[in-house]
């Protein structure tokens, strides 16, 4: 247990190190770029680690990876999903802004981030509700 | 008193100081002339000159921040905003962090994020949303049923928000009622909707919370009645719902932001690992969950706000709390893995990766500078006389880079020369309210772009200029972004209607156009008209865009009862606009496809009697619906004219019909 203890401290020492000297070469090249981006995943190493240890590792990457499938295919088809919505009234007060001049649905943009702020939820429900089942059957 | 209570005592001090001293020492510089600084500096000038507050001080965005600067009431509230609701955010790290070290390197981590990006008074305004989250998540914490008496309480506090900064006062009502609605859901006791006490209590909750606003609403309600303005501020309640009607633009093109990626990101992430444990790992809620769901929502709603124009970096301190939360699940779990000097290491690295490579940007836009010559002068009068001298000072400082500007001279020099003995008024077309404050003259109730959208807010401009008989009209046919490149002619036609039946232009600089009071000159006709290639190209370039497939795809049941005039091809239209003139103001053209064709526009020309011609265009219309265009709102039929041909190029295969309807429907 000791060991383990500290064969992990080491690591995550030499991790933090690395994190460092990481950072300190981007002090030099402060802009935006692929380099920050890899620094941001490096960083959230630690995250991966928590999440290994997490039960039900299986569970938990099948989760991750619907979110992950279900957001590529809501950003890349908005223009599609967007058709399905009929464009502005002009109503009795003949107001006339973008939405209505341009066609722009008013309710897409709701529909859209509600989408995407409740999309870990109900992925996670259905996936817990899927394991539940899983391990009635089995038993 | 303790000594942790101390050291709060001492952090409140300290930030009230700093906040009173930033208040009362520096001016807001706006570098740039855009639309929204020109707003800002004509809010100041015209509480600086005690004029009653416009509309959209009115609503949505409240007395407090109108009046902050001229009253010493509302200076007082204004300063004691940074320090407290920096305090609620301490205390509530010290609920949520065990480690005393981490909690102090949050908080000042927060409160410099504060200054680096958000600014004092952008904090001041949004933060109330964090101040109120934390106070409803110690009540909800502590109670499964939240008292009476804090229900009224909570009313009063929001009432009172509600009646100083109006927008945020709205949005904190809905928190509350989110809150008081969803609860058993959060705390997993979903059993309790199923019982009539839960409905009971829900009920006096909802009742004693409202006799709570209305209390405190009530100072508000005199305060109107004094100044004379409770009807107007009563009546124009009723036109709230216009604003998402005229300001709805496109959420999805500031989501390319990187303030709008790490808010989402961060919201996503939290909303993965509290719906993780609370629906996987049945963990309680605790009183991190509620912050956590309270800041969700107050982002979700702050996010709706982002109409005109995104508000993504305004928010970022919220989405700051989030993530650093986030850091402190991961820390919570290595606590017991590794030493705490490397803990601190990784937190420290974490902030380091947000201030410096993640790029958000600073909303201080404008310059803060501290004014020397004003800390001399507090020495000489009391509170009120500084603020107005501290006001003017900074008003002038702004003002003269307007003054140095060669058009904005120019225009001046132009207005005043004609000005004789008697002084001119202007009217500004809706984006350059600066010109009010330069020449000091006081502007229409409705005097910005958006908010003179609506048919009545046109009206009640046309009434005031003639009642005025305002002599100059400037025109800037540059601003087309401000407007969200909705032109004039769509978004104000009724006016321009009115301008362009009483005005001519007479003199143009830079991007701007000065028309003169002539009632009978023809605009159109006018040598200086039809001299200007830029002006012709405004008003003779028209494009409908979706209007056209819009009316006729809502609208097409009304024409059932229309007269027809003609239909048939564009021949057959223009056979008989040979013959018979029409020159009325309720004339419709009804396109109707006969095929679908890849098709995106209709282009059309239509010439007058008098030879002017002006080339429309519109989005295609579908076989299954018509395009009906209102040939009146067409800016060459403001004044009555003869159609005398219509003409395209790609329209052969349509078919149309010229009706005449007075439904007032159409637009």
């Amino acid at each position: 247990m000791i060991k383990k203890f500290s064969n992990f401290q080491f690591f995550f020492q030499a991790y933090l190190v690395i994190y460092f000297l990481l950072s300190l070469i981007f002090l030099f090249n402060s802009r935006w770029s692929i380099y920050s981006f890899f620094l941001i995943s490096y960083s959230l190493l630690p995250v991966i680690f928590v999440l290994s240890k997490s039960k039900r590792v299986i569970l938990l990457l099948a989760t991750i990876c619907t979110l992950c499938i279900s957001y590529a295919i809501t950003l890349t088809s908005s223009k599609v999903i967007r058709s399905f919505f009929l464009p502005p009234k002009i109503l009795e007060g003949k107001i006339i802004g973008f939405a209505q001049y341009y066609g722009y649905p008013f309710l897409f943009d709701y529909f859209f981030v509600f989408e995407i702020i409740f999309i870990p939820i109900i992925v996670i429900i259905l996936f817990s509700s899927i394991s539940k089942k899983y391990v009635k059957k089995n038993l | 008193m303790g000594k942790g209570k101390g050291f709060l005592v001492l952090i409140f001090l300290l930030l009230l100081i700093y906040s009173i001293y930033n208040f009362l020492f520096s001016c807001k510089f706006f570098p740039r002339n855009t639309f929204d600084s020109q707003l800002l500096l004509f809010w100041d000038y015209t509480a600086l000159h005690n004029l009653i507050p416009n509309k959209d001080i009115l609503y949505p965005y409240g007395i407090l921040f109108y009046y902050k600067n001229v009253s010493i009431i509302f200076s007082f509230i204004y300063v004691l905003l940074f320090p407290t609701l920096a305090i609620l955010t301490l205390l509530t790290f010290k609920k949520i962090i065990k480690n005393k070290i981490l909690i102090y390197l949050t908080f000042f981590s927060f409160i410099f994020f504060i200054l680096k990006y958000t600014g004092i008074e952008v904090f001041n305004r949004y933060g109330i949303l964090l101040g109120i989250s934390v106070l409803l998540s110690f009540v909800y914490n502590k109670y499964l049923y939240v008292p009476r008496s804090y229900s009224f309480l909570f009313g009063c506090l929001i009432g009172f928000v509600l009646s100083i900064v109006t927008d945020i006062g709205l949005y904190i009502l809905s928190l509350f009622l989110f809150f008081s609605f969803f609860i058993p859901i959060f705390n997993n006791r979903i059993n309790t909707l199923k019982t009539s006490k839960y409905y009971i209590h829900l009920a006096f909750t909802v009742i004693f919370f409202l006799i709570g606003i209305l209390t405190v609403l009530l100072p508000i309600v005199l305060f109107y009645m004094k100044l004379e303005n409770l009807s107007t501020y009563v009546e124009h309640s009723k036109y709230l719902f216009d604003f998402q009607l005229y300001s709805k633009t496109p959420f999805l093109p500031s989501l390319r932001s990187t303030e709008n990626i790490f808010n989402f990101v961060v919201i996503i992430f939290t909303v993965f690992v509290l719906s993780y444990k609370r629906i996987i790992l049945k963990e309680k809620t605790t009183f991190i969950t509620y912050i956590q769901i309270s800041i969700i929502v107050s982002l979700f709603l702050l996010l709706q706000k982002s109409v005109i124009r995104s508000i993504d970096i305004q928010i970022t301190f919220l989405a700051f709390i989030l993530y650093m939360f986030l850091f402190l699940e991961i820390i919570t779990f290595l606590k017991d893995r590794i030493n705490t000097f490397l803990l601190y290491a990784y937190y420290l690295l974490a902030l380091f990766i947000l201030f410096s490579i993640m790029g958000l940007r600073s909303f201080n836009t404008t310059s803060i500078y501290f004014y020397k010559p004003l800390e001399l002068s507090m020495l000489k009068g009391n509170i009120q006389s500084f603020l107005t001298h501290k006001q003017t000072i900074c008003l002038s400082q702004n003002l003269d880079k307007y003054k140095d500007n060669k058009t904005y001279q120019n225009i001046l020099m132009f207005i005043n020369r004609n000005a004789q003995d008697k002084k001119l008024l202007i009217f500004d077309y809706l984006t350059d309210p600066i010109f009010y404050v330069l020449l000091n003259q006081k502007s229409p109730f409705y005097f910005e772009v958006f908010g003179s959208s609506p048919i009545y807010a046109q009206h009640q401009i046309v009434d005031e200029l003639n009642k005025r008989n305002t002599d100059f009209v400037i025109l800037n046919i540059n601003m087309l972004r401000v407007k969200d490149n909705v032109p004039d002619y769509m978004r104000t036609y009724f006016l321009l209607k009115y301008i362009t039946t009483s005005f001519v232009p007479v003199r143009k600089i830079g991007n701007y156009y000065i028309l003169m009071r002539h009632r009978s000159k023809d605009f159109f006709e006018s040598d200086f008209f039809k001299n200007d290639v830029d002006l012709q190209k405004y008003f003779l370039d028209i494009d409908l865009k979706l209007i056209p497939q819009s009316e006729g795809l809502y609208k097409s049941k009304y024409l059932s009862g229309s007269e027809v005039l003609v239909s048939g091809s564009l021949d057959a239209i223009n056979q008989y606009l040979a013959k018979q003139e029409i020159s009325e103001n309720d004339v419709f053209l009804v396109v109707n496809s006969k095929e679908d064709t890849d098709k995106k526009s209709h282009f059309f020309t239509l010439e007058t009697g008098d030879y002017l011609k002006t080339t429309v265009s519109f989005s295609a219309c579908s076989k299954k619906n018509v395009c009906i265009v209102n040939l009146s709102r067409i800016p060459i039929f403001y004044k009555m004219r003869k159609i005398k041909r219509i003409y395209s190029e790609g329209a052969l295969e349509d078919s149309f019909q010229l009706i005449r309807s007075k439904n007032k429907i159409f637009w």
